[in-house]
């Protein structure tokens, strides 16, 4: 049974951004705020903070998963973090609403001003 | 220095939140390469104590772990019983806070004149004591002797000069006093004084919280006190020290200034000491 996903649709700025970083990728927190900066082209700054707390609504929520730490990685500390199915599914989905958003706003704005 | 106080604010954080994001925080503080970088970092995390203490109460605590359905009890939990290191010393810090707080209100209490002037049982020798020796015919004195011996410590019965009559029922009661620390007073109570000497101490002498006076007077060849809350006569026991006769336990000094007038007086009494100003 496929799972309702509109109620967790529109997704704010920072919850796109880290969806998107973990699309292609497993990542720790200090990879996801780089990738959403080089997604961005470093107009959209992520803080750990703001990270965190999304991550932690995001992982009550069962659209990302962690995976817990790595011995091998360079810093212990870290944790790494991916994307659940229900996560690709939903991103796929806010994906297809602004890919909708896009295109409509695109004819609107391709449209001749009427004239009075 | 920032790293200390981003630990700080890392630590206020609501405990689930704390427990799963913080060493990662600080992982990321220390990737930090200037230090406007980490004077950001420590902006976004009091940004996020605020944003978690505020508008996140749902994450405040850990999830309930969910139940298994057989209706066999299930007691478990995360938390470890044994107190963290930060409750330690938090209730370290608690306990001595307390303890200074009844500490000072014991001392308080204990230098307040209301407190002092409590009156103590007065000690009267058995009326045996009274009767004359058999050596001294007509005894005009009741000998001074030690009443009790605690470890070098002697007790000394101090007789008023109405137990001196041969008639013990009509002998006023004796009080036993003990030495005033660092003094050695002298048993005989007929101590001769310079006929200028207790004229000298006649006076109004306010206690230091002022709200008490103690007046000293002069009766004859003897010094009285009116302290309030009991009247004495006092007995020489040096030129500057007396016992007060009628009550236990309690001495009296007088101390002269730097001009060599006797400017205020030091009541002993049950272990405290109250000084009080001439007026």
């Amino acid at each position: 049974m496929k799972e309702d996903l509109n109620p967790f649709l529109p997704l704010s700025p920072a919850t796109l951004h880290i969806l998107l970083s973990l699309a292609g990728e497993e990542l720790h927190g200090y990879g996801i705020m780089q990738e959403v900066q080089r997604q961005s082209e470093g107009k959209y700054k992520l803080g750990p903070g703001t990270l965190y707390d999304n991550l932690q609504k995001l992982i009550e929520r069962r659209l990302v998963e962690e995976l817990g730490r790595r011995p091998e990685d360079e810093d212990p500390r870290r944790r790494y973090y991916r994307l659940s199915p229900l996560g690709r599914g939903v991103l796929s989905a806010e994906i297809a609403r602004l890919d909708d958003v896009v295109r409509e706003g695109k004819l609107r704005l391709q449209t001749k001003p009427r004239r009075a | 220095m920032l790293r200390l106080f981003y630990r700080s604010v890392l630590r206020a954080h609501p405990v689930y939140f704390r427990r799963r994001f913080a060493e990662e925080m600080l992982s990321i503080f220390d990737q930090a390469e200037t230090p406007i970088a980490a004077a950001e970092l420590v902006l976004d995390g009091v940004v996020s104590l605020f944003r978690q203490r505020v508008f996140r109460p749902e994450f405040g605590e850990e999830p309930r772990v969910e139940m298994p359905a057989d209706g066999a009890p299930l007691f478990s939990t995360f938390e470890s019983p044994r107190p963290g290191t930060g409750a330690l010393i938090y209730g370290a810090l608690l306990s001595l806070l307390v303890l200074n707080g009844i500490c000072w209100t014991m001392g308080y209490a204990w230098n307040h004149p209301s407190f002092v002037w409590i009156q103590q049982p007065v000690i009267r020798p058995p009326a045996a004591w009274h009767k004359k020796p058999p050596d001294t015919p007509g005894g005009s004195a009741v000998p001074e002797q030690p009443l009790f011996t605690d470890e070098g410590r002697v007790l000394l019965v101090f007789n008023s000069g109405a137990s001196h009559t041969s008639d013990p029922g009509t002998a006023p009661p004796t009080t036993a006093k003990q030495a005033m620390p660092g003094v050695a007073p002298r048993a005989d109570s007929a101590l001769d004084l310079r006929p200028d000497v207790l004229p000298s101490y006649v006076g109004r002498y306010r206690v230091d919280a002022g709200k008490s006076d103690v007046k000293v007077t002069v009766e004859g060849e003897q010094l009285r006190i009116d302290a309030g809350q009991f009247k004495s006569r006092l007995v020489p026991v040096s030129e500057n020290q007396f016992v007060a006769a009628d009550v236990a336990d309690c001495q009296i000094e007088f101390a002269r200034g730097s001009s060599g007038a006797v400017d205020r007086l030091e009541i002993h009494k049950d272990g405290h000491r109250i000084t009080a100003l001439r007026q």
